[in-house]
């Protein structure tokens, strides 16, 4: 997808968006109430040098490992605000795009899926946590949501 | 990433939807197996409390805090490690076996004290011994750390028998609807007001005449969750000669007002015996089953209360903790005088 940096207008965003969550996504999930702390899930996502153009380098969500040189690729991070955001995006592309995008259509709405599972699985396993599940307690997981052996995975590993 | 797609020669629609689908479906799983863990957690949650009334005195947190403490970690990084150092306030940076056990055994005679039976030895040879004999293998799955959880409060609590045995004048069967005096409305409320105030706390010293109530034989509304209202009434069905109190029903959420009260709605059609109940709450009215308490005027008497507080710690043989009051209008000093005092 290639697009100057001054039409992108929000919705283009979502659709950019989408495409490399589902390059590189990630769903973190962090549970801390053992600890009387709040538990707290986030999505992170990757974009390799390359790719990314000028306005985004300005973007003020780039975190400093950009600079280094040997990395090749820019982590972002979406909040659990942010995958609200971006799901009601979706949804409201989904009227924009015409019929004969029949593909890009598959793809939003597979996405639209995924996200209301994986904000599904937070809830549940939220729900075992406050019940007092003591293996379900302190977890730390980590969810693809890139298919590793698919055509769009990415070749370097992501850390 | 539709274009380097297409140019693909060997463009499979089905196999596209086949990649797109393929998170959805491995996520899928997942979740699965999440429901059915849960569903096997309240189940087996509830069967040993059927078996083990001990259990039900403690709520879900508790019985998952016990679990952690039994469970036997010899490596450091584990949950339980991490809790205890939370709760030590972090004074260790690192917790030696056996400040890690002193810790446990501390905490869970902690917890054992509260529900306050009399009788039982709880010192701490006897709870380290205990431990030892039934301490839970890390790898164990949720059945068996329950089962092994209820042999340990069976031991140290003689299966409760001083719960279930009658007590004198005790009266059954009944659920009573306590209305305090109504409070003149005021038009912003205090932010300072509470619902523990100086009337109900001399009501409840007077009902509980012979012995002061546990934690478990409270129910404070405005905390409880669907699920500690229901394992409170089902205290009440098991544990027939205790006396129950029901407090903050006013400040509750709409919703979970309803389960209370559908809950004791089932309550009144129950047909075994159950034990005495006491509802507090200015705006409740009477119901089917839900009887008018008259208080009677000595009840709400600071004074003979206290009478009846101090007569019970002397009766006992306990001291009596040393109290001072500090009152005065706002801005005069207290909280400084509190905090040179402390510091």
């Amino acid at each position: 997808m290639w697009l100057s940096a001054e039409e992108a207008t929000v919705l283009d965003n979502a659709l950019i968006t989408m495409e490399h969550l589902y390059r590189s996504g990630i769903v973190h999930m962090h549970f801390r109430h053992l600890m009387n702390e709040q538990s707290y899930m986030e999505i992170g996502y990757s974009i390799s040098k390359l790719q990314s153009f000028e306005r985004q380098i300005s973007d003020s969500e780039e975190l400093p490992d950009q600079r280094r040189e040997d990395t090749e690729r820019i982590p972002f991070t979406l909040t659990m605000s942010d995958i609200d955001d971006h799901k009601r995006q979706l949804t409201f592309c989904n009227v924009d795009l015409n019929e004969n995008m029949l593909y890009k259509k598959i793809l939003l709405q597979e996405q639209l899926k995924l996200l209301r599972l994986v904000s599904n699985i937070y809830l549940l396993s939220s729900k075992l946590e406050m019940a007092g599940h003591p293996k379900y307690q302190l977890k730390d997981e980590q969810f693809l949501l890139f298919d590793r052996n698919g055509r769009w995975s990415s070749p370097k590993e992501l850390r | 990433m539709l274009s380097d797609l297409k140019n693909e020669e060997n463009f499979r629609p089905d196999r596209f939807e086949t990649i797109i689908k393929r998170p959805y479906e491995d996520l899928k799983l997942r979740y699965d197996i999440l429901e059915t863990n849960y569903r096997v957690w309240h189940k087996c949650l509830e069967d040993h409390r059927h078996e083990t009334p001990l259990l039900q005195l403690f709520s879900n947190r508790q019985v998952m805090i016990l679990i952690i403490l039994l469970t036997d970690s010899k490596r450091h990084e584990t949950n339980k490690h991490e809790f205890l150092k939370k709760l030590s306030q972090d004074r260790f940076d690192h917790l030696t076996d056996q400040e890690e056990m002193k810790l446990t055994i501390h905490y869970l005679t902690h917890y054992l004290r509260s529900l306050r039976l009399h009788g039982c030895n709880l010192k701490e040879d006897r709870i380290q011994q205990l431990f030892e004999t039934h301490k839970i293998d890390p790898k164990s799955d949720v059945n068996d750390s329950l089962k092994k959880l209820c042999q340990f409060l069976n031991e140290i609590f003689n299966d409760g028998h001083a719960l279930l045995k009658q007590t004198h004048g005790a009266r059954e069967n009944l659920q009573y609807l306590v209305c305090p005096e109504k409070r003149e409305s005021t038009i912003k409320s205090s932010p300072f007001s509470h619902e523990l105030d100086i009337e109900t706390v001399c009501i409840l010293i007077n009902i509980y005449q012979h012995r002061l109530p546990s934690n478990f034989q409270i129910l404070w509304c405005s905390t409880a969750t669907e699920d500690d209202i229901h394992l409170f009434f089902s205290r009440i069905r098991t544990f027939r000669h205790l006396i129950f109190v029901v407090l903050e029903i006013d400040v509750m959420h709409h919703r979970l007002r309803e389960i209370l009260l559908n809950e004791q709605d089932a309550l009144t059609r129950y047909e075994k015996l159950h034990a005495c109940v006491y509802y507090f709450s200015r705006e409740l009215t009477c119901r089917k089953g839900l009887r008018p308490f008259i208080i009677p005027p000595k009840y709400t008497n600071p004074h003979s209360s206290q009478t009846i507080y101090n007569n019970f710690f002397q009766h006992n043989g306990w001291t009596s903790p040393h109290t001072d009051v500090i009152c005065g209008a706002a801005g005069i000093g207290k909280f400084l005088l509190l905090y040179r005092d402390i510091a």
